[in-house]
């Protein structure tokens, strides 16, 4: 029996006031499971970003619900969204979006508040980077890296503070092919050790062997899934 | 926010806050350097622009308060120290009369030409001291201040003696013709005028100066008895001597200052270029402040998306203007204090004192949180969700 992990109720997102009103999300409701990794596929302007984004509790629905956990979203409280965002959510951007003026390592380690001790968060630094073949870097800025190394760098900083869903926006996109799949290995292989719900948007179909699940988008609705 | 929450946040995010705060500000070492040495030369020009206020002030006021007496005699509407009005010599023996006086003196203060031994013409102030010699030189470097009772004897300063072809004690001048001799060599008596103060007797300055007769003098000094205060003497004195004005010395004092400071103008081009550089370091931290959060806009979007809260951006933003603020202040404070003890032996005197340094350093606190705010702003404007959008 899965456990329902994040859930979406009749979910709406419209940009622009009328008559200039646009509907992006047309009523979702979904199901994403603890420990399963979810691909979002469907064309550009399908929705995907924006799914993303209310799920992520970056960005307010125009009507429905989010549910995270057995929790639903006040989307009008930042501070609660703030900290939804800090505690329970990882994130891994396009562009990997390391803060340019932190070593690697400092991107990992200050990418969560202290709750545990410097020491217990270096070794949980060092044995990230260490699984995802980055240790040697650590003391590097992420401009010095490739690109295939920031990602991996990104996927470190998202599972570091061990958060229960992460949500990744085409993390290999940038990245030819082999390096895509390297990335790919090892994020899938981080979020089963680490349990975690992945939901993650992506164009490309070759990905999708790596997933539990695949959920089809096209103008903003859920038009297909199927679990592999 | 309540205390508890408080300390929660301080304990965890501090760490976090401070690294993201110094690594964005010392990414680009040399941008950061300019900006804290830009807000430097912004103190450094408000603080020395303070320093000379400072400094004429208490140019203006030295001798008056260095005589340290309670109360001065003059003649009405006299506007400050350097230009007395004859006032009959008897004055002095009426406040000497009154029993509430434990002692009073005269001084006589008359401009006057002094020709170097060369045949060169300056303008000075002579300031013509009585028996005890209350008024004269604190400080002297060569010879003693009794001296300048004697005929024809001078006391002219170190700072002046250039200016007054003074190199050595005993060199002769003269004053509209009468010979002087320089008895002594006095320290720190600056003026704030191009005219040298040259100390002398009463009766040397009616002998050099025909305008004055032999009975007069410009103040009368006095002293209460014991337990008298400056205030109370004034009303006794001012109740004996209705004719003249009597104030006391700190009244004095700041009427010899707010006369060069305010009707000459001089002190308001000061007051102006002190504003100058708190506006210029105003500007500079601002615009360096906004400059490096502007480019960190994408940056603090992302900060924003992995859960730093409000207040942990606006402590970054904070922090950074208090670095600016801190950092320029103490450089600009060092850059004063060299410009102050090079200006030492010079005849323009930078001066400072805690009040005006301290308010100086308010000042700058102030207009670095004024700068923040504007950068705060800009970090609460981003959007979390652009970072799926970049």
């Amino acid at each position: 029996m899965k456990t329902t992990f994040v859930e979406t109720q009749n979910l709406v997102k419209k940009f622009g006031t009328a008559p200039n009103e646009h509907t992006v999300l047309q009523g979702i409701s979904a199901q994403f499971y603890a420990a399963e990794a979810t691909l979002l596929l469907g064309p550009s302007g399908s929705g995907k970003t924006t799914f993303l984004s209310i799920l992520g509790c970056l960005l307010s629905p125009s009507s429905g619900k989010v549910i995270l956990g057995d929790r639903e979203v006040d989307f009008a409280n930042k501070q609660e969204l703030t900290e939804i965002r800090r505690e329970a959510l990882g994130f891994i951007f396009q562009q990997s979006q390391l803060l340019p003026f932190l070593t690697v390592r400092d991107n990992l380690f200050y990418s969560v508040p202290a709750r545990q001790s410097a020491a217990a968060r270096r070794q949980r630094a060092q044995d990230l980077m260490e699984s995802l073949g980055i240790d040697q870097v650590g003391h590097l800025y992420p401009g010095q890296l490739s690109g295939g190394q920031r990602q991996r760098a990104s996927i470190a900083r998202a599972v570091f503070g061990s958060p229960h869903v992460i949500f990744a926006d085409e993390p290999t996109a940038a990245l030819d092919w082999e390096n895509a799949t390297r990335v790919m290995e090892m994020l899938i292989s981080r979020v089963r050790e680490e349990g975690t719900t992945l939901l993650m948007v992506a164009h490309d179909t070759r990905l999708i062997p790596y997933f539990d699940r695949v959920v089809h988008l096209e103008g903003g609705q859920i038009t297909g899934q199927h679990t592999s | 926010m309540n205390i508890t929450f408080f300390r929660l946040w301080l304990r965890e995010e501090w760490g976090r806050m401070w690294a993201v705060a110094m690594g964005m500000l010392f990414f680009n070492r040399v941008r950061c350097l300019v900006a804290v040495a830009g807000v430097a030369a912004a103190f450094f020009l408000g603080a020395t622009q303070a320093g000379l206020v400072v400094g004429w002030c208490r140019i203006n006021s030295a001798i008056i308060l260095n005589a340290n007496v309670d109360v001065w005699v003059m003649a009405r509407q006299t506007a400050s120290f350097d230009f007395g009005t004859a006032i009959p010599r008897q004055s002095m023996y009426r406040v000497r009369s009154i029993p509430e006086v434990r002692w009073a003196e005269a001084m006589l203060v008359a401009w006057n030409t002094w020709q170097r031994a060369d045949g060169r013409r300056t303008n000075i102030l002579l300031i013509g001291l009585d028996d005890s010699n209350v008024g004269g030189p604190w400080q002297m470097q060569r010879g003693v201040l009794e001296d300048v009772q004697q005929p024809d004897s001078v006391i002219v300063d170190e700072l002046y003696a250039d200016i007054l072809g003074v190199r050595q004690l005993l060199d002769r001048a003269e004053l509209t013709g009468r010979r002087a001799v320089v008895r002594g060599i006095s320290e720190g008596v600056r003026t704030f005028t191009a005219s040298p103060f040259v100390f002398t007797s009463i009766k040397t300055v009616i002998a050099a100066d025909r305008r004055y007769r032999p009975d007069e003098i410009t103040y009368v000094m006095a002293r209460g008895t014991d337990g008298q205060t400056p205030e109370e003497l004034k009303a006794i004195v001012s109740q004996a001597l209705p004719e003249l004005e009597v104030i006391t010395s700190a009244e004095f004092a700041n009427r010899t200052i707010a006369y060069w400071m305010l009707e000459t103008g001089a002190g308001f081009s000061v007051v102006l270029t002190g504003i100058l550089g708190l506006v210029v370091g105003t500007i500079i931290c601002s615009q360096t402040l906004y400059t490096i959060t502007a480019e960190n806009l994408g940056n603090y979007a992302t900060l924003s998306a992995i859960g730093f809260g409000r207040e942990t951006l606006i402590c970054v933003v904070a922090v950074q203007s208090l670095f600016f603020t801190i950092g320029g202040i103490i450089l600009g404070t060092g850059l004063y204090s060299v410009c102050a003890w090079a200006m030492s032996r010079t005849q323009i005197s930078i001066q400072m004192n805690p009040e005006v340094y301290i308010s100086l350093v308010v000042i700058y606190f102030i207009t670095g949180a004024l700068a923040a705010t504007i950068a705060i702003r800009a970090v609460l404007s981003v959007d979390p969700a652009t970072v799926f959008s970049r």
